[in-house]
């Protein structure tokens, strides 16, 4: 089992070297985004950074003296995101897609090339919660599991490389 | 019955089913990570068995997705109305307190209420029990029903090809609840109290047979932890069954992430 240590901003250089099975920690910015999220990005691209992490994960949250603490962050159902993905691939230059479950093979085809999908293990909620910290959120008026959180990982893992950028998949 | 009391113990009930897993479905994940071989499902075994000690330890719920909120009140109808406001004002509290997410929006214009809306089935009892289930959205988009024709042999076939196309989503290792007969409702409601009831064993020689013969297929179809791959998809499969009409055969299928969140109490 190959372990990376892998840090945000994300090149395609460093993308294409990781392989269908490699287990990777992540640290750096990455930004959460599912359902609504994904939507407007696809119409708002210039809201999250070019070359950025994408998490699909609905976190939960409590303010603790004015500031928001994550509770428990762990990812959500990739394939619902599905019809939307190849246009935030191609929109936003997203180089890593986070989350679980996989997606379709349209998908992978969009990802070819320029990004990888990194499997979360579901339900490890507040495990995830404690390698990652609040930097900032957006479009809270979709609701808190919908909105754009910034988040700062510290060794967030372990993720495997479930479909690489040469299109091999574990699914 | 004063609501107030059933409001304390509504959020205990939630505190402890989100932040607590049963034992057992703890001693199902060990089991399964004893004969699991795959490096990778191991590695996402021993991920999950370390979340539990974590979210037990710090009271945090296990899971971002706290879920739908289902309640089942078994009780005297007298108490129903007071028990109902008790139910309604513990879930508004343990969504600020513990806190959980606030997960319900508008079904068609898909804006948040921020706040949870649960549901509550009740029915009358001597027993005076309040259930708690708890059940995250990937796994509750992995529900079925299929309605069979009557002479149909393949009940277990319907079960297993639905697994193939659905369980990478739901989280697995999964449980499986398996509703046959009733009317269509019913056989979905029964796939629901099969999970609910995991873990009690069936009295049904013939529905304990089917239950571990779709255990050990399930198994074999190779989709492993998270989709990943490995001999560990289903922790438990649970058949219910009800009489039904001789033309039907509903056969309902819900399945639950291996995060089983449930707990009951006496309400005094």
């Amino acid at each position: 089992m190959i372990v990376v240590l892998l840090k945000t901003p994300l090149d395609a250089g460093a993308v294409k070297k990781l392989r269908a099975g490699d287990v990777v920690f992540l640290s750096g910015v990455m930004f959460t985004a599912r359902d609504q999220a994904t939507r407007r990005l696809i119409a708002k691209s210039n809201a999250i950074p070019k070359n950025s992490v994408v998490y699909h994960c609905g976190p939960l949250v409590k303010k603790r003296g004015g500031k928001l603490v994550l509770v428990s962050a762990g990812p959500t159902t990739s394939s619902r995101m599905n019809a939307l993905l190849p246009a935030l691939i191609a929109k936003c230059g997203v180089r890593a897609i986070i989350g679980k479950g996989g997606v379709s093979e349209e998908v992978v085809r969009a990802m070819h090339g320029k990004c990888v999908y990194l499997a979360a293990v579901g339900g490890a909620g507040a495990l995830y919660a404690k390698q990652l910290r609040v930097r900032g959120v957006k479009w809270l008026d979709l609701g808190e599991p919908e909105a754009l959180w910034t988040l700062e990982a510290k060794n967030f893992g372990p993720l495997v490389v479930a479909v690489d950028s040469a299109g091999k998949t574990l699914y | 019955m004063k609501p107030s009391q059933v409001s304390v113990l509504t959020q205990k009930l939630l505190l402890q089913a989100e932040t607590k897993l049963p034992r057992d479905v703890e001693r199902a994940l060990r089991a399964a990570l004893k004969k699991e071989k795959n490096k990778l499902a191991r590695l996402q075994l021993k991920t999950i068995l370390e979340n539990i000690a974590l979210a037990r330890h710090s009271r945090v719920p296990a899971c971002q997705d706290t879920g739908f909120l289902e309640f089942f009140v078994e009780a005297d109808p007298e108490d129903f109305p007071a028990i109902e406001r008790g139910i309604r004002a513990g879930v508004k509290a343990a969504t600020k307190k513990i806190p959980l997410r606030p997960n319900s929006v508008d079904a068609l214009s898909r804006k948040p209420l921020n706040d949870n809306e649960p549901l509550i089935h009740f029915a009358p009892s001597k027993k005076s029990l309040l259930t708690v289930f708890v059940k995250g959205a990937g796994s509750e988009n992995a529900t079925a029903l299929f309605m069979l024709p009557p002479t149909s042999q393949k009940i277990e076939e319907c079960v297993i090809l639905f697994m193939k196309n659905k369980a990478v989503h739901a989280c697995p290792p999964v449980f499986v609840g398996v509703g046959v007969g009733g009317n269509a409702e019913q056989a979905l409601g029964l796939a629901k109290k099969a999970l609910v009831r995991e873990g009690e064993a069936n009295g049904n020689a013939r529905a304990a047979r089917m239950e571990r013969s779709l255990l050990e297929r399930i198994n074999a179809l190779g989709i492993g932890v998270m989709g990943l791959g490995g001999s560990t998809t289903a922790l438990g499969v649970r058949v219910e069954t009800a009489p039904t009409h001789t033309a039907c055969l509903p056969v309902g299928i819900a399945v639950n992430c291996w995060a089983l969140r449930k707990a009951s109490a006496r309400l005094e």
